[in-house]
């Protein structure tokens, strides 16, 4: 008998969250005119809610089986989707994407000496990060030297995945 | 994604310019029948349109949702669920008929509705972009391309087949809410069934698994614009936007088109067959300039691409509310996309969904609101037209 393959990590907890949004589409559509004439203004969208109600409860009870994708229930797989999703470095710069957004053009924080513009956080987050990427590119050059020193002639797309299989498991 | 099946192992062997070469030559012929068919056909079709009532109009929007939600998405429900969501964005705003509002929380920007190219742009640009994020650090694979031009002898080989599969890519792609990637699915699968002594084993680096779906592929874009400027329904994504830039221009997409503005329809079919020859020109002499796009680091592409879509939807209608909406709708589209819902059936159930709210209660009013009469008008014993 051949085992269902694993969730992705808040998979159910996505299909959840747009089941009760298709419960909120079908209250709203109801609101309109209720179970009024056919051919009200809330009728189509009556029908939309109810299909969308229905297939994602189709959608949920056939992953009823799978397994959970993360060990240590769920702090595990909230843990396995945020590392997933939210890596530190995405999230850093979406706070200081929004913020600059909201921030009015010329503002300029206020610290204790002086002030800083609104773009300085951003440019100096963005510093190490560029270090960082520098040094993985320079190591993954190093790889590729690597592997063409001890097998020449190889293709580009073989001593690639040579590189990857050797250095990176 | 058919032309990769057997594209992918082709270029592993060494070949991926005579693949390039060849598939480009066989996409223009694919192009060029489609475009050929669209000028034949479309015209009847527009008179006999003039005939449908908002029942037909109904029952066609239908299937197209409903094709799209089962062959474009990995489960039937998925799909659906997909498509009837489109269709509630697509609901967002004022009635058209009663003004009630729907769906619109109390909020006065809402009233005016959601523009679907918001949508678009947030779930293709947006969410694509946050999408390639897990593959920042992959490094492009450069790839050798030469030898592109095909031989005459080569091309005159699979002409038979191309012409199968353009046919086959133009009646799928007529079918509203399909497109290209069906079609060429299709078309492969046909290569599969007839071709008997294949160049090599399929899936292993068969011309012709990268011929059919090739000329599907693009014979399926003539197809698709038959339903879009004969009965306002796009055939696909890509006609969906088109509709959007006629409506801006301020034509009207459907049967009185081809009556009020001819010219708007030859000029769309002297365009299609334009932009093939200019496929087969740029396509065998550029596409080594166009490889190295794939090379650009993601690192500097995917902030483009969001800069881009930001600039995109503000420019619609100058509101940052739209812009705003289109970052929301990025990343429900992230998510959709991880978690394996398809994004084409949202897209035309955006388009979709208010077509069909308006004809559905068109339809239901024109027999008195009685919902068994409206059934027996759907689906009717003999056919209208005999």
């Amino acid at each position: 008998m051949s085992h269902p393959p694993p969730l992705k990590a808040g998979e159910r907890a996505f299909n959840l969250l747009l089941l009760l949004f298709s419960a909120g589409v079908f209250y709203e559509a109801y609101r309109i005119s209720g179970f009024d004439l056919p051919n009200s203004a809330g009728a189509f969208p009556l029908l939309l809610g109810a299909i969308m109600i229905v297939t994602m409860l189709s959608i949920l009870l056939g992953q009823r089986h799978h397994p959970r994708p993360a060990a240590g229930g769920a702090l595990g797989e909230l843990r396995q989707f945020l590392a997933t999703h939210f890596p530190l470095p995405v999230v850093l710069f979406s706070l200081l994407a929004v913020g600059y957004l909201l921030a009015p053009a010329g503002t300029r924080l206020h610290r204790c000496h002086g002030t800083v513009p609104a773009h300085r956080p951003a440019l100096s987050a963005a510093r190490p990060l560029a270090q960082r990427r520098a040094r993985h590119r320079a190591d993954h050059r190093g790889d590729l030297c690597a592997v063409h020193t001890a097998v020449p002639g190889l293709s580009p797309l073989n001593r690639q995945r040579l590189a990857n299989e050797v250095f990176h498991g | 994604m058919a032309t990769a099946f057997d594209g992918y192992p082709l270029a592993q062997q060494g070949e991926a310019g005579r693949a390039i070469g060849l598939s480009t030559v066989m996409s223009v012929i694919g192009g060029l029948l489609g475009t050929l068919v669209l000028a034949s056909v479309a015209p009847y079709l527009a008179d006999m349109a003039l005939e449908f009532a908002p029942r037909d109009y109904f029952l066609i929007a239908a299937l197209g949702l409903l094709l799209v939600g089962s062959l474009a998405a990995e489960s039937l429900s998925r799909g659906i669920f997909a498509a009837a969501l489109g269709a509630v964005i697509g609901l967002v705003g004022l009635d058209p008929v009663t003004a009630d509002t729907r769906f619109t929380l109390g909020s006065m920007q809402l009233m005016g509705g959601i523009h679907y190219v918001v949508v678009m742009i947030g779930m293709y640009g947006v969410a694509e972009a946050f999408f390639q994020l897990h593959q920042l650090d992959a490094t492009p694979v450069r790839q050798k391309v030469d030898k592109i031009l095909p031989s005459l002898s080569l091309v005159l080989r699979f002409l038979p087949l191309s012409i199968r599969t353009s046919l086959i890519g133009v009646i799928v792609g007529a079918l509203p809410g399909t497109g290209g990637d069906i079609a060429s699915l299709f078309a492969y699968d046909h290569a599969k069934r007839t071709v008997k002594k294949p160049s090599k084993p399929f899936g292993e680096g068969a011309y012709e698994g990268l011929v059919a779906p090739e000329t599907a592929n693009n014979a399926a874009v003539g197809g698709a614009y038959v339903p879009m400027l004969t009965l306002g329904m796009p055939g696909d994504a890509v006609t969906a936007i088109i509709i959007g830039a006629l409506t801006i221009h301020g034509l009207n997409p459907g049967p009185m088109l081809m009556i009020e503005t001819p010219y708007i329809f030859w000029f769309t079919v002297g365009n299609l067959a334009l932009a093939n020859l200019f496929l087969l020109l740029f396509g065998l002499t550029g596409i080594k300039l166009f490889a190295k796009v794939v090379e650009l680091p993601k690192a500097i592409l995917i902030p483009l691409i969001l800069v881009l879509c930001v600039v995109g939807t503000y420019s619609l209608n100058g509101s940052m509310t739209e812009v705003y909406w289109m970052l929301g709708f990025g990343l429900l589209g992230y998510f959709m996309k991880v978690y394996r819902f398809q994004m084409g059936p949202v897209i035309l159930g955006v388009i979709l969904g208010p077509l069909m709210d308006k004809s559905y209660r068109q339809a239901m009013a024109s027999v008195g609101n009685d919902s068994a009469a409206f059934v027996s008008e759907l689906f009717p014993t003999r056919c209208r037209w005999c």
